[in-house]
């Protein structure tokens, strides 16, 4: 029986197939339009979907949305009687595609699906959007019974749940109501940083390490009444999204003494100490409906998933503080991971199937759920394209890599399938050697085209991991953020605080300088040969001969582009950075040896900010 | 942990058609220029006769001549004057849609959404909750019973 899971229409819109509730495959759909975030209905991640379960042209058993849209609708409604007479502005331009589209969501998807060469079947199911994030924490977890939390922005009124799941069943007992949001209240930041609001919200938890909570008490005593149970309310004169097309109000800008940072203009200390302070508040909220999870719900483990989860840092303070045995969070954490969530709340919760858990290994295969690109494949290509390339053997392809890792070159590596989320796990990655000095700044600058304050993420051979990191157990998904050890780290000199934040970044902070944060933190991702075995022989191999078992891995895209899906997608990214040499499966393509050289062929300005 | 499943390059080519040109902009044809401003010209030619015996000379007038300037520019200059009075039309259109849909929602807006919200917010029946209750001990609102049937609805 094949279940199809669709999320779309706000952001991020991925679709996801099971089939007799095992993850066959799921892809976001950006990842095929070249559009970030793009939000449309999923028609290429549909086909896709189809294609990998061999069922396109057939009849689908079940289809899912991800949300309900009545109930979606009936709080903007509810949002604009509570704001009348403003938010004329917001009204115009909400009602409008809600009446236009919006609220037509079925026949669209029974006419879109027909246009992917899919019938859908008589009912076409709705999940709630809390239920969708809390499924997709749960059931691909690797517990039989767990507390679940979810925390975003907002779905249809939730934008935070507490819930428990035993078996194949997930309940949620209670949420916190929009407009009262966590998500939102981080997202206010974020745009008051100026940053871009529900894509940039890692960039403010990436500057938090550079400051001090000079804010926290100031947020704490204005904008947000937390209980002890962690739920909370937000006081809404400082916010502008209940009758504006803005975050903020004028009052939080008074509040601040400042207006919002505008976009690309250079950070300060004020920025630095926004961020650390409102990340400080996050991580309180977070820690207490953690701990109220745990006494409410009295489970050992916990699940996590909504926007929210993607907060590594708040997650690594969870994991530290102790309140749970285990912790398992959705790497598709945000609404892509909706439409996964929505097809497994269907197989389990609606259909009552059966689920197994064995209590060690999760069913995300990995979250290498995209599409897979065979050696033919991208030799056809390759030829059609004129590039130029050499094939590397099983046991050579390892060792070359390693070896052009160890003599500082960065490599764009495309292997197995796309992973599902947002982060690069080793199949569409840049690489690099954690060891030099110049890696973070040449990859920045010359390949990613992004700000320099935000250091790589490291990946580590798993049974390594506690050899560099002081953490106890497998990240397989980079959504746990670690201190780097004690004796890896190089002390600070003077006070650093004085200086520009890009001299700041630049000073080696530990043996591993790419990857170590101001604050010795790394966001890790821990590599077994069980879930991705290319890359585990590739780390295996780099450590062989050099004695280092991490390498840093990040997205293989540029800024504002999302990451690339085909080898084609990859070939460009490459052609236009300053990357060395590029990975295609068995195929290694050096800069040199291509039709046009070395040169590169964008301008950073080309990349719009993300 | 289910076994990792490589992925199937049927799937692989269905969302990656390097071999297709890439799409162009559709060349903008003259003869289907030609063949639409006459159908829209003919069928304009047919209502201004209408309106002339049926309802109003001087309206029947104005339509002929609009649908007459439509019928000869798409014969004698299809991608010149026919395309710049089809941008026209066009542009007039998104207008007035965009006009009509203000001038139906700006006063239900203020006929419906303020007397009604304002009704509500003297009631207390503000939905935002936008106050803080220091005396609460929780802000945590129990959630409604999952239930399958729950499932077919979009509320
Ligand atoms: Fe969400």
């Amino acid at each position: 029986m094949h279940v199809l899971g669709i999320s779309c229409f706000y952001h991020d819109s991925a679709a996801c197939i099971l089939r007799d509730g095992e993850i066959i495959a799921a892809a976001q759909e950006e990842r095929f339009t070249r559009i970030k975030h793009d939000s449309d209905f999923p028609a290429n991640s549909v086909r896709y979907c189809l294609a990998e379960a061999g069922i396109a042209d057939s009849k689908l058993d079940a289809v899912v949305f991800y949300d309900k849209p009545i109930l979606k609708f009936h709080r903007i409604l509810e949002t604009h009687f509570s704001a009348a007479p403003a938010g004329l502005r917001l009204f115009m331009n909400a009602v409008p595609v809600w009446l236009r589209e919006k609220l037509w969501i079925e026949p669209e998807i029974r006419s879109a699906l027909e246009q992917c060469g899919a019938q859908a079947p008589e009912i076409i199911h709705f999940a709630e959007h809390h239920e969708s994030h809390a499924a997709s924490a749960f059931y691909p977890s690797p517990f039989e019974d767990a507390a679940v939390v979810t925390i975003d922005g907002v779905g249809e009124w939730a934008t935070a749940t507490l819930g428990v799941g035993e078996g194949n069943h997930l309940s949620i007992l209670e949420q916190v109501s929009f407009p009262h949001s966590l998500g939102l209240l981080y997202s206010a930041f974020t745009y008051f940083t100026g940053f871009k609001v529900n894509s940039a919200e890692y960039k403010l938890m990436g500057l938090a390490p550079y400051g001090e909570g000079r804010y926290t008490d100031l947020i704490k005593e204005n904008l947000i009444d937390i209980k002890e149970d962690g739920s909370f309310r937000l006081d809404m004169d400082y916010f502008g999204y209940l009758d504006d097309l803005v975050m903020t109000s004028g009052k939080f800008e008074q509040l601040f003494g400042r207006p919002p940072r505008k976009p690309e203009s250079p950070i300060t200390r004020q920025e630095m100490d926004i961020a650390k302070s409102i990340q400080e508040v996050t991580e309180e909220v977070v820690l207490k409906i953690a701990q109220h999870a745990r006494q409410k719900t009295g489970k050992q483990n916990l699940c996590l998933a909504g926007g929210v989860a993607l907060n590594c840092v708040a997650n690594g303070r969870i994991l530290r503080a102790g309140i749970f045995e285990d912790l398992w969070i959705q790497p598709a954490a945000g609404d892509a991971g909706g439409a996964l969530g929505a097809a497994l709340s269907t197989w389990y919760n609606v259909l009552g199937n059966p689920r197994k858990t064995d209590g060690r290994h999760d069913q995300m295969q990995g979250s290498y759920l995209g599409p897979e690109f065979s050696r033919d494949q991208i030799k056809e290509y390759l030829d059609a394209q004129g590039c130029g390339y050499s094939e590397l053997t099983d046991s050579d392809w390892a060792p070359t890599l390693a070896k052009l890792i160890a003599d500082e070159n960065v490599i764009g590596l495309v292997q197995g399938r796309m992973e599902f989320g947002p982060r690069a796990l080793g199949n569409r990655s840049i690489i690099g050697d954690p060891r030099s000095t110049k890696m973070q700044s040449v990859m920045n600058q010359k390949i990613k085209f992004r700000e320099d304050f935000r250091p790589f993420a490291p990946s580590c051979l798993e049974e390594r991991v506690a050899d560099y990191f002081d953490l106890d157990r497998a990240s397989p998904y980079m959504l746990l953020v670690a201190p780097v050890r004690e004796d890896l780290r190089t002390p600070a000199e003077g006070d650093e605080g004085e200086l520009e934040i890009h001299e700041w970044t630049n000073r080696a902070r530990s043996e591993l300088p790419a990857i170590t944060h101001v604050d010795y933190s790394a966001r890790v991702q821990s590599v077994n040969a069980e879930s991705n075995p290319r890359f585990y022989d590739l780390l295996r191999a780099f450590d062989d001969l050099t004695g280092c078992a991490v390498l840093i891995n990040t997205s293989f895209n540029v800024r504002g582009e999302p990451i690339v899906c085909t080898p084609e997608d990859a070939y460009r990214c490459f052609m236009r950075t300053e990357m060395d040499y590029l990975v295609l499966g068995p195929f290694l393509l050096a800069k040199g040896e291509q039709p046009g050289g070395n040169s590169v062929q964008s301008h950073p300005g080309e990349n719009s900010p993300d | 942990m289910t076994g990792l499943q490589p992925g199937r390059p049927e799937a692989a080519e269905v969302i990656w058609r390097w071999r297709e040109p890439p799409k162009k902009n559709a060349e903008p044809s003259a003869s289907k220029a030609r063949i639409k401003g006459t159908i829209q010209g003919g069928v304009g030619l047919g209502v201004a006769a209408a309106i002339y015996l049926l309802w109003s000379q001087t309206i029947g007038t104005v339509v002929f001549c609009i649908s007459t300037t439509i019928l000869l520019s798409a014969l004698a200059s299809p991608l010149g004057l026919y395309r710049i009075i089809e941008g026209v039309f066009v542009s007039l259109g998104n207008h007035t849609g965009r006009a009509l849909t203000w001038l139906t929602l700006v006063p239900l807006f203020y006929l419906f959404f303020l007397p009604f919200g304002l009704l509500f917010r003297r009631g207390r029946r503000d939905r935002m909750k936008r106050f803080f209750e220091p005396d609460e001990q929780s802000y945590w609102e129990p959630h409604k019973a999952f239930s399958a049937a729950d499932h077919e609805r979009q509320f």
